[in-house]
């Protein structure tokens, strides 16, 4: 065995809960992650440990993903998408039954679905207690990320809200899985010294960063990417490899590109006559992605072929085996030059598999299984079971640095999006001013108090201000109504709370319904704004 | 998070590069915030086109006998009735609701200047002024105001400025220059050239990468709890995280730590470590000199994994030159892979004996990417220069500079960044009016370097041009 290989899954999605709407186009952003995503991770997962096989991996569940997985509301529209999803494919069964190549894509689609449903619905409709499950038997290092995914180095003038990104996950990790996280996916790999003394705080042992983070730490790390450093506060940074990252990720040579592969855009839910679609879609009106594709990537042009499931799983499993071999003359070559068993992190959008590339589960599952089974080169393992199999190592200052565009926070501040910080820097300094005055308020019976149920409120607010995310779409342009919408309303049911506290009248029936609608975090300790 | 954008246009991949689009958008125009928009769009497909011209024709009266009407659908081959994407699927309309939503306020009156540093070569800044104070800056500075940023603190040299007209309140701003903590000052000039500061920002870290630095290496080593679990909101103390901290003497200085050696040295005041380089297995000393005969004896040498829970110090040997060269040179050639330059330019910077130091971002290269040398054991110098080229016109006019029609910002300014090898330059620069007026300007650059001792080129962005050449870089 000449190292290990680290394969880390960040599953995120941002909070998004819109109970005043019977169905929400945004709500299905969840639904499509947990049909073509985490529900088949979970199968995958499973499959090893029936077959035997110890192949750990480390996943990445937000706070907010962790708290939409356990939301009564959304599991139960859930349920209903699925219904939905189903009920459509049987209906493509009829449509296409004259044209063989749908007609079988839709009968895939039926049985698929209806899988999905019964392994769903054996889960009791509970994915964090398998995973919690998983977790414990050590076969999956779950990890957490900041509460709602903020990128840490833009809030790293305001230390408290460093604080309560961070340690409010932690409880939430805490809660959810019995125990604490011993690492943490910084949002966007994003670093600056600042957050370590937070990390410290929250008991956290590692994380992740982006190649340069690590080769241009300070001093230069003796072994770059292929051995954690330990900072100076005591936390050990390993570093992303970049050629297993572009052989997946890259546009131009990563897998998920080939012509094999299902097209993720052409969906019947654009394809088909609206009338026909309408009893199945997320939203009145609303076209979007139903998830029933008919067709695979073919090549460049308008033209699509249609999409072939027997090729394109052989593609998934051709594109597995490369990726072994790549791994293995990758650590012959490592294990030939350092003088310690080198290993190389491998993290990606979990999303990235199986929503996006719809064939990516497969592809993880047969090179995992390959891995396991076909060779003796590396091993799998999870960044903590390293630390403790291998805990001394090169102390180094990381780097400041993002795995976005251009390695820093450029995309997450730009033309198209910086007008939404001024407004969290004012609702920042707020903030800290009501924990400041409002520490631990309670009434004269000792239950929280009018003012502390306000002040955890305007907390969450603040919280959902602050994710990555909005500016990232307004980055992207895809849903860029909807983000500033949601930083608007965000913002402004602060200030309106800020300001009630601030008159001591606060408007309990409103107040209520906003806890109802933003319902994170219940048990949010206030006083890490402080 | 990427939940509404695939991973085709790799919002994770460092070996983007930026478009000149992108490029283009960092520009000095303002952008106020656009109008909220209660009404989703819904862009219209030629099967939503032919669903409305159905129901028009089902409506519009006709003296003909009814005639059956075939649905649409049965009328389409197994093609689309539109080309891929004509209903874009890229821009799902978004359920947004049709009621009107307050705004949030253009301002809130804070007189206060914002900060934020974005990457090494820019930082961002906004400031809140009320009307009082814009009016007043209006009426004493000539209807502009001006951002500085100073190194360190305000009474630290000037590293950048610019000037906004009052309308403004916020800008990009290059700091390509500036290393370290910079603080800003908004303000303006009186027409007699006296500044008068409006607010001050709060001092923030520049985002630069600092350029890694050779010297000692040192090693700790990790404990973790033996029960796995802590109470939440306790903090352990540092010498919990790190085993055995004892005091000893200081390392000794050279670029390798010797096996065996224990040494101390705290890593922050308050936490005194212990670092162990674990003993190197007994090989014999040529060995060390025969890279075949150490991989031999690696494979020897190699342990057994550890079984669960047994932990064991990993079996080093002496990290020789050689070991770090072959990996500067396999990191490297990894990230030139995937910065997608051309084979010229990847058969210099190998040639060069680059270490991987400073590469990344790949993306974009930033202003320590680039060759250095190989480090020398003692004192040390990197050195370089570039020239900024900056100024404004008639938003609508055509800017050349060297022959090269460049893009202005939506107020017609301008900032380009060239490389300053020793040597002599021409830069004519040249704005052409929409009714053909024309103005030009001829800068004449010079550069001549004397080196003393061990000084080497600083990494510079690859692709910087000479003033004169190639096409600058927006600053």
């Amino acid at each position: 065995m000449q190292g290990y290989l680290s394969l880390i899954l960040h599953a995120h999605l941002p909070f998004v809960r819109h109970p005043e709407h019977d169905r929400f186009l945004e709500e299905t952003w969840l639904f499509e992650a947990m049909t073509e995503t985490y529900i088949p991770l979970l199968q995958m997962l499973d499959g090893w440990a029936n077959d035997g096989m110890f192949a750990p991996i480390t996943i990445t569940l937000t706070p907010t993903l962790c708290t939409m997985l356990s939301d009564s509301l959304l599991m139960t529209r859930y349920r209903r998408h699925l219904e939905k999803l189903i009920e459509l494919a049987d209906k493509e069964t009829h449509r296409t039954l004259f044209e063989k190549p749908l007609h079988d894509l839709a009968s895939f689609y039926l049985e698929r679905f209806r899988w999905v449903r019964a392994k769903y619905d054996a889960w009791q409709g509970d994915l964090l207690a398998v995973f919690r499950r998983l977790h414990q038997e050590r076969r999956v290092e779950l990890i957490t990320s900041a509460a709602t995914h903020a990128l840490l180095p833009l809030l790293a003038n305001h230390p408290p809200s460093l604080r309560a990104q961070i340690l409010v996950a932690r409880d939430h990790f805490t809660r959810c899985f019995g125990s604490q996280p011993e690492g943490i996916w910084l949002p966007e790999c994003a670093y600056v010294p600042a957050i370590e003394p937070v990390l410290r705080e929250a008991n956290i042992r590692w994380f992740v960063l982006d190649t340069h983070g690590i080769l241009n730490a300070n001093p230069k790390p003796r072994y770059g990417m292929f051995s954690p450093i330990i900072s100076p506060g005591g936390v050990a940074v390993f570093g992303r490899d970049l050629d297993s990252a572009s052989q997946v990720w890259s546009r131009d040579e990563g897998y998920p590109g080939d012509p094999r592969y299902r097209d993720f855009y052409r969906d019947i839910g654009f394809d088909l006559e609206l009338e026909y679609l309408k009893p199945f879609q997320a939203a009145t009106g609303q076209r979007g992605f139903s998830g029933i594709k008919y067709h695979r990537i073919t090549g460049p042009g308008t033209t699509k072929a249609p999409y072939d499931r027997p090729s394109a799983v052989k593609a998934a499993d051709d594109h597995a085996s490369h990726f072994l071999q790549a791994r293995m003359a990758q650590f012959r070559g490592l294990s030939s030059i350092l003088d310690r068993p080198p290993i190389v992190t491998c993290p990606y959008d979990a999303e990235l598999f199986g929503h996006w590339w719809y064939e990516g589960i497969e592809f993880l599952n047969f090179f995992v299984r390959k891995a396991y089974f076909d060779q003796n080169v590396f091993e799998l393992i999870t960044p903590a079971q390293f630390l403790r199999k291998f805990p001394t190592h090169q102390v180094a200052s990381p780097a400041a640095s993002s795995w976005g565009e251009s390695g820093y926070w450029r995309v997450w501040l730009n033309e198209q999006n910086q007008w939404v910080y001024p407004h969290l820097r004012i609702a920042q300094e707020r903030m800290s001013e009501l924990a400041k005055r409002y520490a631990r308020p309670k009434s004269h019976d000792g239950s929280a108090s009018l003012e502390s149920r306000a002040m955890r409120q305007a907390g969450r607010e603040l919280l959902l201000a602050q994710a990555s995310d909005w500016p990232f779409i307004l980055r992207t342009g895809t849903s860029p109504d909807y983000a500033k919408k949601r930083v608007t309303d965000h913002v402004l049911r602060f200030t309106r709370i800020y300001e009630q506290l601030q008159s001591g009248q606060i408007d309990l029936a409103w107040l209520e319904q906003v806890e109802a609608q933003d319902n994170v975090f219940p048990e949010l300790d206030c006083g890490y704004f402080g | 998070m990427k939940r509404t954008n695939p991973p085709s246009v790799e919002p994770a991949n460092p070996v983007r590069e930026i478009s000149g689009s992108e490029s283009a958008e960092e520009s000095q125009g303002s952008a106020s915030p656009e109008e909220f928009s209660a009404q989703s769009t819904e862009p219209q497909s030629a099967a939503i086109q032919a669903e409305v011209t159905e129901k028009h024709a089902a409506a519009a009266p006709t003296a003909v006998a009814a005639e059956i009407v075939i649905p649409p659908i049965l009328l389409e081959g197994d093609e689309p009735a539109h080309p891929t994407g004509a209903v874009s699927p890229e821009n799902p309309a978004t359920q947004v609701e049709t009621n009107s939503t307050p705004e949030l306020p253009e301002s809130y009156g804070t007189g206060r200047l914002l900060l934020a540093a974005r990457d090494p070569e820019c930082v961002y800044a906004h400031w809140d002024l009320n009307r009082q104070e814009r009016q007043k800056a209006e009426d004493s500075g000539g209807g502009a105001l001006s951002l500085r940023i100073h190194q360190d603190s305000l009474s630290g040299p000037v590293v950048s400025e610019e000037q906004f007209p009052i309308g403004r309140s916020h800008s990009f701003v290059s700091v390509a220059a500036a290393s370290g903590p910079i603080v800003a000052q908004l303000g303006y000039y009186s027409p007699e050239g006296l500044w008068t500061p409006v607010a001050s920002s709060d001092t923030v870290e520049h985002a630069a990468a600092p350029a890694p630095q050779p010297g000692v290496v040192e090693f700790a080593t990790l404990e973790f709890p033996l029960t796995g679990t802590s109470t939440p909101g306790a903090s352990p103390a540092m010498d919990q995280l790190i085993a055995n901290p004892l005091t000893a003497e200081a390392a000794p200085a050279h670029s390798s730590t010797k096996p065996g050696t224990e040494i101390t040295t705290a890593l922050a005041p308050e936490f005194p470590l212990v670092r162990t380089a674990p003993a190197a297995p007994e090989l014999p000393a040529e060995a060390f000199a025969d890279p075949v005969v150490f991989e031999a004896d690696l494979e020897e040498a190699q342990l057994p994994l550890p079984g669960p829970g047994e932990t064991r110090p990993i079996v080093e040997t002496p990290w020789t030159p050689d070991r770090e060269q072959m990996l500067s040179q396999l990191i490297t050639r990894s990230v030139l892979r995937h910065k997608r330059i051309g084979s010229a330019e990847f058969d210099a910077l190998l040639k060069a004996e680059s270490n991987w130091a400073g590469l990344l971002p790949s993306a974009e290269v930033s202003s320590h990417a680039g060759p250095q040398p190989a480090a020398a054991p003692g004192f040390w110098l990197n050195i370089n220069a570039e020239v900024v080229v900056y100024g404004a016109t008639e938003p609508d006019s055509v800017l050349r500079i060297a022959g090269q029609t460049l893009p202005l910002g939506p107020d017609g300014s301008f900032s380009f960044r060239f490389a300053l090898p020793d040597g002599s330059y021409s830069l004519p620069v040249e704005a052409v009016s929409k009714h053909g007026d024309v103005r030009r300007a001829e800068l004449q650059f010079h550069r001549g370097t004397r080196y003393s001792g061990q000084v080497g080129v600083h990494p510079q962005n690859p692709r910087l041009s000479v003033p004169g050449s190639g096409n600058p870089l927006q600053a």
